[in-house]
């Protein structure tokens, strides 16, 4: 049986495949979507020049979030300074106390940075996640819907500072990561580690605010003047102010645009991919069978 | 074929590798992850290296014989379809099961493929729409042997008509062909953390390319086993057509993979520890078969052949694994990663699967046309 297409059947069958365009239009639609205002959404600053290592923000995460003081994963115990509670982040210990010892005027100093989830503005690992498990909300803090979860581990994979991390103890594990305390965010109460913070090194309040708060600390001085996370990964809710360089701080050096974009730059490429494979094959078929024709 | 003696020893021995996987399994879905060396720093390991990013591109085989075969008219290379349908098949279903015991919630296999829980904005939500798809796609195109074997005449020649095969063909080139990229596109959501000297923006064509290299080179060497097994005539003229595709391939892949590298200023990284790596890959998975395959007179010879393919397959594979596990982490952490037996018992329970599989479906399904079976 022999499959005879003519011009005009040609022509009908790419044209309906032209039609059907938008639809394969979601592809790379993230980016769009995502409209919220980066002003309104709630995060807070991190005074790593105000923060004395106390560990208060790290014991009411834990209690909030009730997660156990020490776990089986062997990266909590390794290689700890003195000064460090947890040697890093992990699915039980979602904030941790990073100390640093360097020399500052001539003198040894120590500083404490608080580590947790960023919250970017447009996060990688909502991103990636295929089942929007990992979730950006408008009021900011990036949360986890662990009834969706695969458990796929990409967000592990992509995210730049390394924030989620998955149970890796167990057999069915889930990712574990800060979510700033989203519940008590939508109460309009401020997260738990920020509460906890009694010497001043935490601010919660909106993006915005916290930027024009930074930007007024750094102009009295003392301060470096960098914030971290204004640019970093096209914009973060947390934001940190120091009064050392960042550098000696060992704070992560990351690309100053939004993550996401390197892959819908990739998948926006579709809506042109399929439909010019679509004709080519189409035009590489009758071609060759007609030059088949022609031979005969 | 008999049932004879090494056919039994043959199965018995990958039942045992079979069995003895299933033990890692096992332990996998009672104890955990403890028995993996998975952890947060390398959240990827072997099982999706070898499971899904080797597997896969191992098993581009099939839609290019299709495209061949079906959209630029080369019946002759007709005899080489039903195998290598077979093996891509068997690739592509060992992959989803490798992936179902590599997820944390393998129940939730399924939550992709749920309406409300869609994400079109992941690249990991296209390549597993594009699995899936591409495995029914390779199922339908599979029913006609099925249907040979069963004597179910209407069907078979139903589902042979052009008209059907033609359609059915060309979505099951674009599929793969979007999936194949996307897998290498998977990886450019990590710039800071995947090394210079692989990571790219045009990872997702690289891979394609590497895929399609990998094709030729597997139907060359499964030919080459089917002919001594099976005591079968090896198709050289054949293999010497795809020899010259591979050549010229392979000719654009280094091409573009040292323009990109040079574009890039990653050149300068040759020299750090993990350079090592990507010379090996680089100088005897594609180059070293690349000028095997230059000369007209070696692409006729089956040694030849048949030794650049198992150089470009290494290629692949090393290229995979080194994307994925050497790459990462960069600058270095501190941590490193080697699989556990529990690992590489998964992964040999796979294989051996497949190995099985393509064994029994080669003595009960009509696959190779010229030898005839014991019920045909």
């Amino acid at each position: 049986m022999e499959w005879k297409l003519s011009r005009r059947e040609f022509l009908k069958s790419t044209g309906s495949f032209l039609v059907s365009l938008p639809l394969i239009n979601t592809f790379g639609s993230y980016s769009s979507s995502n409209k919220n205002d980066p002003d309104e959404m709630y995060g807070f600053l991190v005074d790593v020049s105000r923060c004395i290592g106390c560990g208060d923000c790290q014991a009411a995460c834990k209690i909030k979030n009730n997660l156990p003081v020490s776990s089986d994963l062997p990266y909590e115990r390794n290689e700890r300074s003195y000064w460090d509670n947890y040697s890093t982040l992990s699915a039980y210990t979602w904030t941790r106390i990073r100390s640093k010892k360097l020399v500052k005027d001539g003198k040894e100093i120590v500083r404490f940075i608080k580590e947790q989830c960023m919250h970017c503005i447009d996060p990688a690992c909502a991103s990636v996640c295929f089942v929007g498990a990992l979730y950006k909300t408008p009021e900011g803090p990036v949360i986890y819907r662990a009834d969706r979860c695969v458990g796929c581990r990409y967000c592990v994979y992509a995210c730049p500072w390394g924030v989620p991390k998955w149970q890796y103890d167990k057999p069915f594990p889930f990712i574990q990561k800060c979510d700033m305390c989203y519940d008590r965010v939508i109460e309009g109460k401020k997260p738990a580690c920020v509460e906890a913070c009694k010497v001043g090194a935490l601010t919660f309040g909106k993006r915005k605010e916290l930027i024009e708060e930074a930007k007024r600390r750094i102009s009295k001085g003392g301060y470096v003047n960098y914030i971290y996370g204004e640019e970093e990964a096209g914009g973060t809710c947390v934001l940190y102010i120091s009064d050392v360089p960042f550098d000696e701080l060992d704070f992560r050096k990351v690309m100053k645009f939004s993550y996401p974009e390197l892959t819908q730059a990739y998948l926006g490429n579709m809506p042109i991919v399929i439909p010019s494979l679509f004709v080519g094959l189409l035009g590489l078929y009758l071609y060759s069978r007609r030059r088949q024709e022609v031979k005969r | 074929m008999t049932a004879s003696k090494s056919f039994l020893i043959w199965t018995s021995a990958l039942i045992l590798v079979i069995a003895f996987g299933a033990y890692g399994a096992f332990l996998r879905l009672t104890v955990g992850f403890k028995v993996t060396a998975l952890n947060d720093y390398y959240p990827w390991g072997l099982w999706i290296a070898y499971d899904v990013l080797t597997g896969i591109a191992l098993a581009a085989g099939s839609f290019s014989l299709a495209f061949g075969v079906y959209i630029i008219n080369k019946k002759k290379f007709e005899p080489l379809l039903r195998p290598t349908l077979l093996t891509c098949l068997l690739a592509y279903l060992t992959t989803a099961l490798g992936l179902i015991i590599d997820i944390n919630q393998p129940a939730r296999f399924w939550h992709p493929m749920f309406p409300l829980f869609f994400q079109p904005h992941s690249v990991l939500f296209e390549v597993y729409w594009c699995i899936s798809l591409y495995i029914i796609i390779q199922l339908i195109e599979f029913s006609p042997i099925v249907a040979e074997k069963l004597r179910w005449k209407w069907f078979y020649s139903a589902m042979e008509s052009e008209k059907v095969m033609v359609p059915l063909v060309m979505v099951g080139i674009i599929v793969p062909t979007l999936h194949q990229s996307s897998l290498g596109g998977l990886f450019l959501i990590a710039p800071d953390k995947v090394h210079p000297l692989w990571y790219s923006p045009i990872l997702p064509i690289l891979f394609y390319i590497s895929a399609l290299a990998a094709a030729p080179a597997m139907i060359i060497i499964e030919s080459n086993i089917s002919s001594r097994v099976l005591n079968r005539g090896l198709e050289l003229d054949l293999l010497s057509s795809l020899g010259r595709a591979m050549r010229y391939i392979l000719l654009v892949y280094v091409a573009i993979r040292f323009v990109d590298l040079a574009a890039r200023g990653a050149l300068s990284y040759i020299g750090d520890a993990r350079s090592l790596f990507f010379l090996v890959e680089i100088l005897i998975g594609f180059i070293a078969p690349l000028l095997l395959l230059l000369p007209e007179k070696f692409v006729k010879s089956g040694k030849i052949l048949l030794l650049a393919s198992i150089l470009v397959v290494f290629g692949v594979i090393m290229n995979r694994f080194d994307v994925l596990l050497t790459a990462w982490l960069y600058p270095p952490s501190g941590a490193i990663y080697f699989p556990t037996w529990a690992e590489i018992s998964v992964t040999g329970m796979l294989v051996a699967l497949e190995a099985l599989a393509f064994t029994l479906a080669v003595k009960y399904l009509p696959i190779f046309p010229e030898i005839k079976r014991e019920h045909a």
